[in-house]
């Protein structure tokens, strides 16, 4: 696994975020009662689901950004691009 | 509202389409165009994760604590964002290894332990009986909704068309003989079932369409929209506190960490997610839809919830049921029907998938490693094993269904969905620790793995399982509150005093505590055997291997290619095994009918197929059996290995020994070389010292025999020859002196009187002594001293004598008359410097370094005779190095000479 590694640090720095989003000391943030509502929905509903999409999102931008193809090609893409940016 | 016959005709109907589903896809898959091998069907089949605890016990849970449903949903979540490292390393391990079920895939990292894999199966069976028998209720429950509720009904009665009474106890044979006609028809080499998995992702669409058609009738329907039915609910007192986290926040990590090792680690997860999966690259969709899939079937939980809570609020109506009740209530009869049918799918589903996974652990696990123990059934030697394997599955299925079935009439009735579920799911995660550190650490052992899954499990049992044995009555009472046998200490829920959690947090963190404590500390205290030790490496390392080529290449046990066939057929079935060989032939291209012995890479081949049906430590059984020799002899590996690896370490010892020894060799070269060149000057010495001591003696003893000779010799005469007969001793003498000193010097016996010293009074001395000297040839000497006195450290004999030599050769190399001889001396900073000048002939440059060397004389430019001992100089720069200075020549040729040698001054003036 270690050709990933930057795609591997942005990972677990999620796999963090999401884990401190979706525990007490955030939440208590949001947790601002019944009385306010955004669109009508309480905040700490909408604080949830919206978090959760985000993170879905933010996973689903890393993963699959690379489409098809191994760490070390998009290694090798990367180069490629910044020695045509360099020569260019 | 609907009449009975038309509820089972929809399920029966929905029933024989799932199995035309499952049949479909497993025709299509042995045509080899499986309809599952795409990332969509795949996630789809994760899905099965949402049971009716997510269908009905969701929305139970959202009436009661509010968000407190979510954890379930956001752990798996968080646990798939870190997919990439821990699933897909799991994926690819179990691939490689052939791995059936969680319980082949911990007993093949500990050494492909029987041992191991027994218990993990009973772990698993126990564990998941809690959650079986959820589904169990949720499914009759949801019947009896549907026929027995008066108050929603309307039409009463209609029950009397259920014959056997017992709805729990209907389903759970109709599911077990679903599960049968799904899971067992055939034993597969891969054990894939594509069959199966296409219709898992099918009733995933059925569920997540009926609670999505629920919920969209409630929130819009019924209410008008999520605005207005949030309103409506932050206007009842009761119900303002389910918006807030107040009623949510006690388990809310507990419940987090649950749901993160269940997502993996509940059998059923690790058959879809791990054994059904196809091809690794499924996971990267998998990884961000199957939490999407989550999010979608949750949004309308609260909204369901609430508007249950608003339509129903004398609380007559289980919140459980509100899934279902709230289109009843509504007269929405095909809704009704449509969720019933969704809440069916996913329970089946569950129970599908939880009986088979649980159906092959059983056999693979528990039952075969007991039938090869006992010899006379003879399971090694017989033909076709498979229909035993099936029925031994066909068997198990039947049974965990029944012991759900038991729970859920012991237990299950008095509990909402939701607590039955999480005392299953407290049981899967004490699997985290074993495969966690399975799969990242390799010093976990296999004693380590045993205790502390056996210590976890049985806290597990003591605090959640048993309480809920006493609560239903089925234990004293008593067993809680005070305690067994009335000892405080020990209450089940607040085990060690231990109180303020609740029940599941409390069991959680004990049972993880003694788990992980004892896994780590055992491993740590023992050591692996072989086995463990290759297959802990295989396991941590997988990303990193060619493969098992190695091993295969080592492996030197006979086997025949037909024995090896014979034994695949019996558990698999001669068409399997004929495909899978002709396939292997193709691939490694050799000739199959031409090839009699099995080489090594065709054994591991078997082997894996054969651990694909019966697991990994059955195979290893059953591959002994047919190889002869000494079998596939790991061990014997090891030792080949362990040879081979010595063998190197000797021959790089070896190596660095003889470079060692080259370097010695040269050094002794060198040494050598020097030895003789000392040797060579030793002898030089010799001859040199003899030849000095021979020319005194030489003359002494020609002037003492004419002494002796000549009696008649005149006075004057006599005198003459006498003097220099005391001369030429003297000069022996001192010669001897000298001669000795160097020797002391060189061996570092030479006694030092170190002593505070004043130079000018050295050079004071050493001119009175030989002012005599210059004198007799009339040689010119000047002092030049200052006026202070220059104190060193050093030794004043010594000192006398350099000073001494250099002045009694400048003497000597003067002309006699007109020389000049100067001495100065003078102190600098850091050194005292002595000068002493002639005007002589000087030094050849080529001379001016070897003069200090041992007898090097510089021959009379005029007679060819050597001039001094040639040790003078020699002692002078041995004495001045000594104490730390130098001594050197600035000469030309013809214009005289200066010697100069200094020592350097104490670092604190003395004066």
């Amino acid at each position: 696994m270690p050709e990933f590694s930057q795609r591997n640090e942005r990972i677990v720095a999620l796999f963090v975020v999401g884990v401190l989003a979706f525990n007490p000391p955030l939440l208590r943030v949001f947790d601002a009662g019944p009385d306010v509502m955004l669109f009508g929905i309480p905040l700490l509903y909408l604080y949830l689901f919206l978090a959760w999409a985000a993170l879905i999102v933010c996973v689903a931008l890393l993963i699959e950004r690379p489409k098809r193809g191994s760490g070390k090609q998009e290694a090798f893409a990367s180069r490629e691009t910044k020695i045509r940016r360099d020569s260019g | 509202m609907l009449p009975a016959w038309l509820i089972f005709v929809a399920s029966f109907g929905y029933l024989f389409l799932l199995f035309a589903i499952a049949y479909y896809g497993d025709k299509r898959a042995d045509a080899g165009r499986s309809i599952i091998a795409n990332p969509y069907i795949y996630t789809l089949s994760i899905a099965v994760y949402c049971t009716s605890w997510t269908f009905y016990g969701s929305v139970g849970r959202a009436a009661s604590s509010g968000v407190g449903f979510l954890p379930i949903y956001l752990g798996p979540t968080l646990m798939f964002t870190l997919g990439w490292f821990v699933l897909r390393k799991i994926i690819r391990i179990s691939k490689v290894h052939h791995i059936t079920s969680i319980a082949d895939f911990i007993s093949s990292r500990y050494g492909k332990s029987h041992l191991l894999g027994g218990m993990v199966t009973v772990i698993a069976v126990i564990g998941i009986m809690p959650y079986i028998s959820l589904q169990l209720k949720a499914v009759s429950t949801s019947f009896d909704v549907l026929l027995y509720s008066p108050g929603l009904n309307g039409t009463e009665g209609s029950g009397d068309f259920l014959l056997l009474g017992d709805t729990a106890l209907f389903v759970a044979l109709l599911m077990a003989a679903f599960s049968i006609l799904f899971g067992t028809r055939h034993i597969d080499a891969t054990e894939h079932h594509e069959g199966m998995v296409a219709a898992i992702a099918f009733e995933s669409v059925v569920k997540l369409l009926a609670f999505l058609a629920v919920g969209i009738f409630v929130t819009f329907g019924v209410f008008d929209g999520f605005g207005d039915l949030f309103r409506q609910a932050a206007a009842e007192p009761e119900l303002r506190s389910l918006m807030t986290m107040e009623d949510a926040d006690s388990g809310w990590v507990t419940l987090t960490v649950l749901a993160m090792a269940a997502i993996i680690f509940l059998p059923r997860q690790f058959q879809v997610v791990v054994v059904e999966n196809i091809d690794e690259s499924h996971l990267r969709k998998a990884i961000w839809l199957f939490p999407l899939y989550l999010l979608a079937i949750n949004v309308f939980v609260l909204p369901i919830a609430f508007g249950g809570l608003l339509r129903f609020p004398d609380g007559g109506i289980d919140a459980d049921t509100f899934v279902l009740a709230l289109p009843m209530a509504e007269q929405q009869p095909w809704l009704v029907l449509f969720a019933f049918i969704g809440g069916l799918s996913a329970a089946t589903g569950m129970v599908i998938v939880a009986t088979i996974a649980l159906s092959t652990m059983i056999c693979n696990d528990l039952v075969m490693p007991v039938l090869l123990r006992f010899p006379w059934l003879r399971l090694t030697e017989r033909g076709n094993v498979s229909g035993l394997l099936l029925g031994i599955r066909r068997g198990a299925i039947v049974l965990i269904l029944l012991l759900g079935y038991l729970y859920f009439r012991l237990i299950g009735e008095s509990y909402a969905l939701v607590t039955i579920g999480l005392v299953s799911f407290a049981a899967a995660a004490q699997f985290a620790p074993a495969i966690f550190g399975g799969i990242f650490w390799k010093g976990g052992t296999r004693l380590g793995a045993t205790a502390g899954l056996s210590a976890g499990f049985l806290v597990w049992v003591y605090t959640l399982l048993l309480p809920s044995f006493a609560r239903s009555g089925w234990l004293p009472v008593e067993f809680i509150e005070p305690g067994p046998f009335g000892i405080e200490f020990l209450r089940p829920y607040a085990l060690f005093g231990l109180a303020g959690l609740d029940h599941i947090s409390h069991s959680l963190f004990w049972s993880l505590l003694v788990n992980a404590g004892a896994y780590v500390a055992v491993s740590l205290a023992g050591r692996q055997n072989t086995i463990e030790r290759i297959q802990a490496t295989v396991f941590v390392d997988i990303f990193h291997q060619p493969g098992n080529e190695a091993a295969a290449r080592m492996w030197r046990g006979s086997a025949t290619v037909a024995d090896l066939k014979a034994l695949a057929e019996r558990f698999m079935g001669a068409g399997r095994v004929h495909e899978a060989f002709t396939g292997y032939a193709r691939k490694h291209q050799f000739d199959l009918d031409r090839m009699q012995e099995a080489d090594g890479e065709l054994v591991q081949f078997v082997e894996r197929l054969l651990a694909g049906v019966i697991g990994a430590a059955s195979a290893r059984v059953m591959m002994a059996s047919v190889v002869k020799g000494e079998g596939v002899g790991l061990d014997e590996i090891m030792e080949i290995l362990d040879e081979a690896s010595h063998v190197l370490e000797y021959s790089r010892q070896l190596e660095l020994k003889s470079l060692a020894l080259e370097e010695a060799t040269e050094e002794l070269t060198a040494a050598n070389e020097r030895l003789k060149e000392l040797d060579q000057l030793k002898d030089e010495f010799l001859s040199t010292v003899t030849h000095e001591l021979r020319t005194p003696l030489t003359s002494i003893r020609s002037f003492s025999e004419i002494l002796h000779d000549n009696p008649d010799l005149k006075m004057d005469e006599r005198q003459k020859f006498l003097l220099i007969v005391i001369h030429e001793s003297e000069r022996l003498t001192r010669l001897i002196n000298q001669v000795l000193d160097l020797t002391k010097m060189e061996t570092g016996s030479m006694e030092w009187r170190m002593a505070e010293v004043d130079m000018k009074s050295v050079i004071e001395d050493a001119v009175a002594t030989l002012s005599r000297l210059f004198d007799e040839r009339n040689v010119a000497l000047a002092v030049n001293l200052p006026d202070r006195t220059s104190v060193i450290r050093g030794d004043r004999d010594q000192l006398m004598q350099v000073v001494i030599n250099l002045l009694s050769n400048a003497n000597k190399f003067c002309w006699p008359d007109v020389g000049r001889v100067t001495v100065t001396l003078t102190a600098g900073s850091e050194y005292l410097t002595v000068s002493v000048s002639d005007n002589g002939p000087g030094v050849a440059l080529k001379d001016q370094q070897q003069i200090f060397e041992k007898f090097h004389q510089v021959l009379d430019a005029e007679t060819g005779n050597p001039m001094g001992s040639g040790l003078g100089l020699t002692i002078s720069r041995r004495i001045v190095e000594h104490l730390g200075g130098r001594i050197w020549v600035d000469s030309t040729p013809g214009q005289g000479s200066t010697f100069s040698f200094r020592i350097p001054t104490p670092p604190s003036p003395v004066n």
